[in-house]
């Protein structure tokens, strides 16, 4: 086989990709930050032409905000993603859609990825369209030779059908045949034979291997589904948390798993095997919220080989705490339950967690009958010193440690089970112990955006008020209205503006540290503009009518 | 484990079956003709058993399990026999098979979340349905039972007053199963409980179905369609293709030594840890308004026989128990003169494909 | 073309009962205004605007007779003349403002939906400004402004009536594009590489645009409405410009109490009735294109007695 080369053909850097939350619309108007989800956190990744790597991980692992990242589909809030040379941040958005032609993508679920308003041919030949194929008949040519590549053949059969009547793998075939007509060189499968039935996944996956020999492709395989990367895949990313913690040749990886999140995931595939036990120590709990991961290594609260080192928590003393209670009957948790008190404050992550309201001794008593039934839990080795606190105890928790991916046999683990000195420029560089960014620059209180906002709003909002006094007095002495036009538009455009600078205010103001009170300046601003703009608008209404003279008086009386 | 196994099968032959179906049928009306999404199925569970339903989507699988609950949409038929405690609910009054549900019997959804009321809390859904077929417990029984349950389940009694959404995937599924059993049904239901959940999590839920004839002395219905979970978590299996139970029988013999050809290509095609090579069934399922003569497998078949085009096959004994239909089995002396030639298959390409 | 025909006959063919029916009533009944519309000039015996034929004064508010099949008014104009006349003036009203809103609303919502931020939160306030006003007044203002520049003519009127109903059309728009937005397939035009104007054009528009229909035939009823009572104000078009159903009915409420029916009953029919056939076809195509409403059609199952074996 003449590929995998070694030549790299996407060489991915420190790549980061954060999501702001946005918070419900109270916690806006209070100030309260609602955080940032980091998708993809620090990722170092080198495609090398002709190979297929495997991007593995449960849900909310970031692998598929990676692949996406890949075709500039989700932006990079730090790093780069370098194709062929070209750092695609660089890239103006014309340029980075012209790039798109040589990085496809695969959907998971084929339905979705078709238009429905589209014939087969239509929506394989638009993408030869947007790269600027004008001719109706080359573009024909094109997707007859694509869609015959992907299988679908007779194509005279699926040229004018339409996706709904399409069966799920030939709807998949479809996509593929739009994937390869522009002649790319990287595709990224985004978990491509999930949603398809058992019985066609092996075929297309099939395909996927044909088109590769024949086309010379690059894939990156995004999945959750170990048994499928262990058959398509060259190398293999584990991911968990929006970072890679295990990566390798995919023998190496089956055959040696060593970052126990790998280990659990290869035996928690259910297998048709029916010699097989079933796996009884599997991870417990599920993936944590991505807005606030662990201390720590992130999966140190499910794991079952983690150490006092692991990072942790006041999360860990909840779990566990619940975990005791369901194996106790329900008398024993009533009077547990009465000396711990509320567990809800634990959910703030801190290494100081502070439990207990019927007295320190019997809180105390409580956390030694916990740590009697399970002594040997890492949690306890975590836990630097109790001490008594008020009515219960501070339990301060041991620094944790965030492990960096490191060199351990053929393959690079995150783990800090395998400890070895990071070799070579790879390791050093996806070193994540380096020291934290410099935090942002906060500015002295306002700035200057926050003050023109308000002072243009209030304006606006006011400004037609006071031309209506003027209105006002001009009608109780002459008995007309006569220059209603103006004030109507005027009430209409001030309120509209004061409005748009409430609301920016309300999202934008008081500078980097978002003062709540810029919220309530915002507040009154906006709504002296809705204020504004209905007063206008209703006054063109009430008033228009007795101007004309085609409608009698009995409308403005 | 072989020790297990054996008293197991004793146990399976010496217990009245729970639930038992004899040729059960459901059939929707369409404007083109009625679809025969189930079409003759029989199967016994036995108490405490697990019976794994797999096959293809479109096969029936899903409607078998909701007609025997009586949860079908309107336009549906069935006809047939469901015996469970004695009494054929098939032909029950509407009330008696709804006073029925939830108590006797118990259903496990797909998606948990769009089963629970969003604005209701999780004691509040146990009580509301304790309540409907135990008027008589107060308040204070009812959340002892509905705490054992959940205790089971590994939801601690802390979150006994949360609200759905504050569960992740996981815990809500659990809490389905939770509510599903609180009533302790003899039989139950499980409609792909863990396609949407990670592959971590599925691994619970199938060891928490698999506790379930430990803790509960339930029998499952588990309709899915990952023979590994069937393998995993079931006694015995049922192949279904094209609205019919083609093989049936316990897991192990039935996947080591399947004797229907679509069983052995179902397996053949499954991608697993073992996998060395791609294999996939040609073509699709049929139309169900209008299913082939004969076998309804044999244009897929790779070893269809000429009697396969034109006669049903016989449900027959399996060599080492269970049942199949399927001419390669037998019977030997039904198959007429020169029926077990080779037969001429029309080529099936991609335009067939599923 | 072909495709054009079965997507016009589609509403037939995927609609049974009673959505079928309406459907039908509503466009023969519809179907017939608009050829008075069209063949005005041939149907009406005599001008919209005409007193005398042949030199000979019309009776004024004569009753119905062989002449004038619906009798006379008292500006000495033919019923049944006018009440033809005032199908083409209603329907080039409404086809004209029906126009216009879609050619503005549309765009509007599909990129206000589609780029979201300011410009769609104060396009989107704006709107249901608008939107929130009793629309009848509203369309009172417009016509006051707008005969003002334009005089009374038919445009005028269905610029005013379009400035009511463009909100709708907006709204409807813009938040099917919201959601379609995130559909995966206008993501695949993304990794494709195509612009944001590729996406709208080719790939949201005609998902979104679905509904327009259905919006577009119930306002048309509505804007009939509104058309007549702008008339029956004496705001509008003049009669001396055009025949209009409102404008006559208001000069036949002084006739009302003379005993004199039939110059007020016609124009009040035709509006009843036109509204009607539209309301029918609106409701109709709902019931089509909407897939929550439509009921899928359920037939009788007969399962055979079983076979022997």
């Amino acid at each position: 086989m003449a590929w995998p080369s070694t030549e790299p053909i996407v060489d991915i850097r420190d790549l980061s990709v954060h999501y702001g939350l946005r918070g419900g619309s109270l916690a806006r108007l209070i100030g309260s930050d609602a955080g940032t989800v980091k998708a993809v956190d620090g990722i170092n990744l080198t495609l090398r032409r002709g190979e297929v790597v495997g991007l593995v991980g449960e849900s909310g692992s970031g692998k598929s905000t990676l692949g996406r990242a890949l075709l500039g589909l989700a932006p990079a809030t730090e790093g780069s993603i370098e194709f062929e040379g070209q750092d695609l941040a660089d890239l103006s958005g014309r340029r980075l859609r012209a790039l798109r032609r040589d990085i496809q993508m695969v959907f998971q679920d084929p339905s979705a990825a078709l238009n429905p308003a589209m014939t087969v041919e239509e929506a394989v030949g638009d993408a030869l369209r947007v790269h600027g194929m004008r001719s109706a008949s080359e573009r024909r040519t094109k997707v007859i030779d694509a869609l015959e590549r992907v299988g679908l053949s007779p194509v005279e059969l699926f040229l004018e059908k339409y996706p709904r009547d399409l069966s799920g793998g030939q709807k998949q075939r479809v996509v593929l045949a739009r994937a390869i007509i522009t002649g790319p060189s990287v595709l990224v499968a985004d978990e491509p034979i999930s949603m398809l039935d058992m019985s066609v996944r092996a075929k297309i996956l099939q395909l996927m291997l044909d088109l590769k020999q024949d086309l010379g492709l690059t894939y990156v395989y995004i999945t959750h589904d170990l048994a499928s990367a262990k058959f398509f895949c060259d190398r293999i990313a584990i991911m968990y948390l929006g970072r890679v913690v295990e990566i390798g040749p995919t023998e190496e990886i089956f055959a040696n798993p060593r970052h126990p999140y790998t280990k659990a995931l290869l035996r928690a595939i259910p297998d048709p095997d029916p010699g097989r036990q079933l796996p009884r120590d599997l991870p417990r709990g599920e993936v944590p919220d991505a807005a606030s991961p662990p201390f720590g290594c992130a999966f140190h609260p499910r794991c079952n080989e983690a150490t006092p080192i692991c990072g942790w928590e006041s999360r860990d003393l909840r779990a566990l705490i619940e975990g005791h209670w369901t194996r106790r009957s329900a008398e024993e948790y009533a009077g547990e339950r009465s000396i711990v008190g509320d567990l809800d404050h634990l959910d703030k992550p801190t290494t100081g967690a502070t439990i207990g309201s019927a007295g320190s001794a019997e809180t105390r008593v409580f956390l030694d009958r916990v740590r009697a039934e399970k002594p040997d839990e890492p949690i306890w080795g975590g836990i630097d010193a109790i001490n008594d606190v008020g009515s219960g105890v501070r339990v301060q928790f041991r620094e944790g440690v965030d492990p960096a991916l490191r060199r351990a046999g053929e393959v690079q683990v995150a783990c800090v089970l395998y400890p070895d000195e990071p070799t070579g420029v790879e390791a050093a560089e996806s070193d994540r112990d380096r020291p934290p960014p410099p935090p942002e620059p906060v500015s002295a209180g306002i700035n200057r955006r926050t003050v023109g906002l308000t002072v243009v709003g209030l304006i606006a909002a006011l400004l037609p008020f006071v031309a209506f006094a003027g209105i006002t007095r001009e009608f109780v002495q002459n008995g007309v209205l006569t220059s209603y036009s103006r004030i109507n538009v005027l009430g209409i455009l001030g309120g509209v503006v004061a409005f748009g600078c409430g609301w920016a205010l309300l999202t934008k103001g008081g500078g980097a540290e978002r003062a709540p009170w810029w919220k309530a300046v915002g507040v009154v601003v906006a709504l002296l503009g809705v204020l504004q703009f209905l007063h206008g608008s209703s006054l063109l209404v009430a008033v228009s009518p007795c101007q004309s003279e085609r409608v009698d008086s009995t409308w403005c009386r | 484990m072989s020790i297990e196994m054996s008293n197991a099968m004793s146990l399976e032959m010496s217990r009245e079956p729970v639930i038992s179906a004899r040729d059960v049928r459901v059939w929707y009306g369409t404007t083109r003709g009625a679809i025969r999404a189930v079409d003759g199925v029989s199967f016994d569970l036995a108490p405490g058993e697990t019976l794994g339903l797999v096959g293809e989507s479109g096969c029936g699988k899903s409607t078998l399990g909701r007609g025997l609950m009586g949860l079908l949409p309107k336009g549906a038929k069935r006809d047939g026999e469901v015996w469970f405690e004695g009494k054929d609910i098939l032909s029950m009054r509407p009330k008696d098979s709804y006073r029925l549900r939830g108590s006797h019997l118990g259903m496990i959804f797909q998606e948990p979340l769009t089963r629970l009321n969003p604005l209701m809390r999780i004691s509040d859904h146990f009580q509301e349905s304790i309540k409907q077929h135990d008027p008589s417990l107060t308040k204070d029984e009812i959340k002892q039972r509905a705490l054992d349950a959940l205790r089971l389940m590994g939801i601690p009694p802390t979150r006994y007053r949360s609200y759905p959404h504050e569960f992740s995937g996981g815990m809500r599924q659990r809490l389905m199963i939770a509510m599903a059993l609180v009533l302790k049904p003899s039989f139950v239901v499980a409609d792909e409980p863990t396609t949407a959940l990670d592959v971590l999590v599925e691994a619970q839920i199938v060891q928490i179905l698999n506790d379930l004839r430990r803790n509960f002395n339930t029998s499952l219905l588990l309709i899915t369609h990952n023979v590994g979970i069937v393998a995993e978590a079931c006694d015995r299996v049922a192949v279904m293709y094209a609205g019919r139970i083609v093989e049936q029988g316990r897991v192990a013999d039935v996947f080591e030594n399947p004797q229907h050809p679509y069983t052995r290509e179902l397996l053949r095609s499954t991608i697993s840890l073992r996998t060395t090579g791609l294999n996939f069934i040609p073509g699709a399922p049929p139309d169900l308004v209008d299913p082939p003569d004969g076998c309804r497998f044999h244009p897929r078949c790779p070893e269809a026989m000429a009697v396969c085009a034109t006669r049903n096959p016989v449900n027959i004994e399996r060599p080492r128990g269970g049942r199949v239909e399927c001419w390669l089995v037998g019977p030997e002396d039904e198959i007429p003169p020169g029926g077990k030639q080779r037969l001429k298959q029309e080529e099936l390409t991609v335009a067939d494909e599923a | 073309m072909r495709k054009v025909l079965r997507a016009m006959a589609k509403p037939f063919t995927d609609t049974t009962g009673t959505a079928r029916w309406m459907l039908v009533a509503g466009i023969v009944i519809t179907a017939i205004f608009v050829i008075c519309a069209i063949f005005a000039p041939l149907l009406a015996p005599y001008g919209f605007a005409q007193a005398s034929a042949e030199g000979v004064r019309f009776p004024k508010a004569g009753p119905p007779s062989g002449d004038h099949l619906f009798g006379t008014d008292r500006l000495f104009f033919d019923v049944f003349s006018r009440t033809i006349w005032g199908a083409r003036t209603a329907i080039q009203v409404v086809l004209l403002s029906i126009l216009i809103c879609v050619v503005v609303g549309v765009p509007l919502g599909l990129v206000s939906g589609y780029y979201g931020g300011w410009f769609d939160r104060i396009l989107l306030l704006v709107m249901d400004a608008l939107f929130a006003f009793p629309s009848f007044l509203l369309a009172i203002v417009f016509s006051f402004l707008l005969t003002d520049i334009l005089g009374g003519s038919v445009l005028a009127v269905a610029l005013s009536l379009s400035a009511i109903y463009i909100p709708q059309y907006y709204r409807v728009v813009r938040n099917t594009t919201v959601s379609a937005k995130e559909a995966t397939y206008v993501e695949a035009a993304r990794a494709i590489g195509a612009s944001d104007f590729v996406i709208m054009r080719r790939y949201l528009f005609q998902n979104v645009v679905q509904s327009v229909p259905v919006i577009g035939t119930l306002n048309a009823a509505d804007a009939i409405l509104t058309l007549a009572g702008l008339g029956f104000l004496g705001l509008g078009i003049q009669s001396t410009d055009a025949a209009e159903w409102g404008h006559d009915l208001n000069r036949a409420l002084e006739d009302a109490g003379s005993g004199v029916w039939w110059t007020g009953l016609y124009p009040g029919l035709a509006i009843v009735l036109l509204v009607t056939g539209l309301t029918l076809v609106g409701e109709g195509l709902n019931e089509t294109i909407n897939p929550t409403l439509r009921v899928r059609r359920l037939l009788p199952v007969h399962m055979p007695a079983r076979e022997e074996r």
